[in-house]
């Protein structure tokens, strides 16, 4: 609020100069090259920063050359667009079904699931300045450490600064100072949420203090934490795999301490490559139990990508909704599963077919014929 | 055409901040329905109900922090709209418990349920539906309208004190950021729940502009391109590209646009009421 009421004060000049300023608020015409990304921080992950579909193919980046090729086909012919009833685009979603779909390079929130989202943002005061302070993940278990990093340019060169307070703040109130120290051309340190004293699943705020030149400046992130105390569920050895109804079907033990609805993900690979993910949310009583993963067949014909085939990624967390976190985190399984060198023409390319896809297809049916509220979606690209 | 309409709105800025973006623009002489208030009819052995969800700092779709505002409940034949109270001031857990339970309540049995969600509404649909059985509700689609699914770079890192003052001066602001919500939970588990999302792009400059939140990326004012399109990553998406129809795979599992790959030349206010009325309500 102190930072906009100057604003304000100001909004004569600032309204005049927004009018001629070109920038974020200016938008290119139809045709002209997309805005660059925000200013970058080299010395970070690359995943600090994205790109849009059309940015990425023009930078010819596996995989995302055939949408450069629509993008340019839309640009110089525009095309009708057909419009979908909520009937016929459920039947184009339900061909696999919600469970168990075809997994994508570009899926990074299902491969990638435990980074973080923070992009470098111009300082309030001295737009030259870019400044991002992120993390390695965003859920830590046990022993897992936090890794905050404090990333603040000039430009592309990294700027001056003195880190004036670093801290984890706990739920309790507590506030527990740790290190950022210069590394590099950057800050950095490691948070051990493992030696915070911490009995049951917490948020964690990170907090850093700063200046690098144009005044006090205050960052934070928040991270999910589940003490080794609190684990829910580990996973065991895996128990092998089958091809049930046209379906591949992993089985790998869970040993449940805490009874309640698990969320388990994992996805399936073949060479590298991906090829479908799944989710399965069994409600558990403690013990141990056999725990079936599904790949659905239409998901791994659609690939085409024969066996072996590695289970990655796997995954799991208890339902907590109405709490904060809202999960409560199961270790991920180490490595990955290989399983038996099945032929891709081993499964079905049926499409799913279940009750609930034929009831929601019936009420949906049920609902257009009634005249209710009509809602349409144009047709993916790759569909027209 | 673009640069007149953007002088326009530059010069209502002032009037914008003035009210703190307060008021959720709907047509005249509509008086606003209370939480609860049911207002239209049933149907065979099941009643089909459109559920309305607010935004962040809200407590129903038509009362929030930032006051009553104009906002109303769409009106269909066959459908009966109800005004959900759900506490989005304090926590993300609170909004979503109080969310399963009014699902609980409408969408089971032989009732089914279609929802409206606004802004961060579409963050707690979202949350719910991962965070429980599939199959437990009759929904048969979600529409969010500017949704907040994906996080807001104005709740992130260290540009969020300025944010109380522009409207979001709730507890709940803090937990709403990109990295909360995109690694919070799974949001390609719908239960088979189609999503539609129709996004807007006219942006606020105190957030597109000084400072740009957005880095530059298509945004209506409080939620980028990336959220609001049910993208599965923070893309940096220009608002002059047909970005929403990519192929799914640049989507979240089961979202979609809604009506048009393009959205709509609406700010976050404005998109409030937007998709009712394309919704014919």
């Amino acid at each position: 609020m102190r930072r906009l009421l100057p604003a304000l004060a100001a909004g004569a000049l600032a309204l005049l100069w927004l009018a001629l300023r070109p920038g974020p608020v200016d938008r290119p015409a139809p045709g002209e090259a997309p805005p660059s990304a925000a200013p970058g921080a080299p010395a970070l992950p690359p995943e600090a920063r994205r790109e849009g579909p059309a940015r990425a193919a023009s930078a010819g980046r596996p995989g995302r050359a055939e949408v450069g090729r629509a993008v340019a086909a839309e640009e110089s012919a525009p095309q009708a667009t057909p419009a979908l009833s909520p009937v016929e685009a459920y039947r184009r979603y339900a061909v696999h079904p919600p469970d168990s779909r075809p997994l994508d390079a570009r899926q990074s929130d299902l491969i990638d699931w435990n980074r973080r989202h923070e992009a470098p943002r111009p300082d309030p005061d001295d737009p030259g300045v870019t400044i991002l302070f992120t993390a390695d993940r965003f859920h830590v278990v046990g022993d897992q450490t936090l890794s905050p990093v404090l990333d603040v340019r000039r430009g592309e060169a990294p700027a001056a600064v003195r880190v004036a307070e670093s801290v984890v703040e706990l739920p309790d109130g507590r506030r527990i100072p740790f290190t950022l120290a210069p590394q590099g051309e950057v800050h950095a340190g490691v948070v051990r949420p493992a030696e915070l004293d911490l009995d049951g699943p917490a948020r964690l705020a990170v907090r850093v203090a700063f200046d690098a030149g144009a005044g006090p400046r205050h960052a934070r992130i928040f991270a999910h934490y589940t003490p080794a105390a609190a684990v829910p569920a580990r996973f065991g050895a895996p128990l092998g795999d089958r091809v049930v109804d046209g379906s591949l079907e992993v089985a790998v033990e869970l040993h449940v301490e805490t009874p309640g609805l698990y969320l388990i993900d994992a996805n399936l690979f073949a060479d590298g490559r991906p090829v479908a993910w799944t989710r399965t949310k069994p409600r558990l009583e403690a013990g141990t139990h056999r725990l079936p993963l599904r790949f659905f067949g239409k998901a791994i014909t659609d690939a085409g990508l024969d066996g072996p085939y590695t289970v990655e990624q796997l995954r799991g967390a208890l339902a907590a909704p109405g709490s904060t976190p809202p999960t409560v985190q199961v270790p991920p399984f180490a490595g990955a599963i290989t399983t038996g060198a099945h032929p891709a023409g081993d499964f079905s390319s049926a499409e799913w077919d279940a009750p609930e896809k034929r009831d929601r297809i019936a009420r949906l049916r049920r609902l257009e014929a009634r005249g209710g509220p009509v809602v349409t979606t144009p047709a993916w690209r790759d569909d027209r | 055409m673009r640069r007149p309409a953007r002088l326009v709105r530059l010069a209502l800025l002032p009037l914008l901040l003035g009210l703190a973006a307060c008021a959720d623009p709907v047509g005249e002489g509509e008086a606003p329905l209370e939480a609860g208030d049911p207002i239209a009819v049933k149907n065979g052995g099941g009643t089909t109900y459109m559920l309305h969800v607010g935004g962040i700092c809200s407590y129903s779709f038509t009362n929030s922090s930032k006051g009553d505002g104009d906002a109303r409940l769409g009106q269909w034949s066959g459908v009966e709209s109800v005004n959900l109270e759900i506490d989005q001031t304090e926590s993300m857990s609170t909004a979503v418990s109080q969310m399963i339970g009014h699902l609980d309540t409408y969408c089971t049995g032989e009732d089914e349920c279609l929802l409206y969600t606004y802004s961060n509404g579409g963050a707690v649909i979202s949350q719910a539906l991962a965070l429980t059985e599939s199959g437990r509700w009759n929904i048969l689609w979600v529409f969010g309208t500017a949704s907040n699914e994906g996080g807001s770079e104005i709740s992130d890192n260290f540009l969020a004190a300025p944010v109380t003052g522009l409207g979001f001066a709730c507890r709940l602001a803090d937990e709403i950021g990109p990295s909360d919500h995109r690694a919070g939970w799974n949001h390609n588990d719908t239960g088979g729940t189609l999503f539609y999302l129709l996004a807007g792009r006219d942006e606020w400059w105190y957030t597109g502009g000084v400072p740009d939140f957005f880095g530059g990326s298509a945004n209506d004012g409080a939620v980028a391109y990336h959220s609001s399109g049910g993208l599965n990553d923070t893309y940096h998406i220009s608002d002059d590209e047909p970005w929403l129809c990519y192929e799914p795979a640049y989507h979240f599992a089961g979202h979609q646009a809604a009506f048009t790959c393009e959205g709509r030349d609406l700010d976050h206010n404005a998109m409030k009421m937007a998709g009712i009325a394309e919704l014919g309500g």
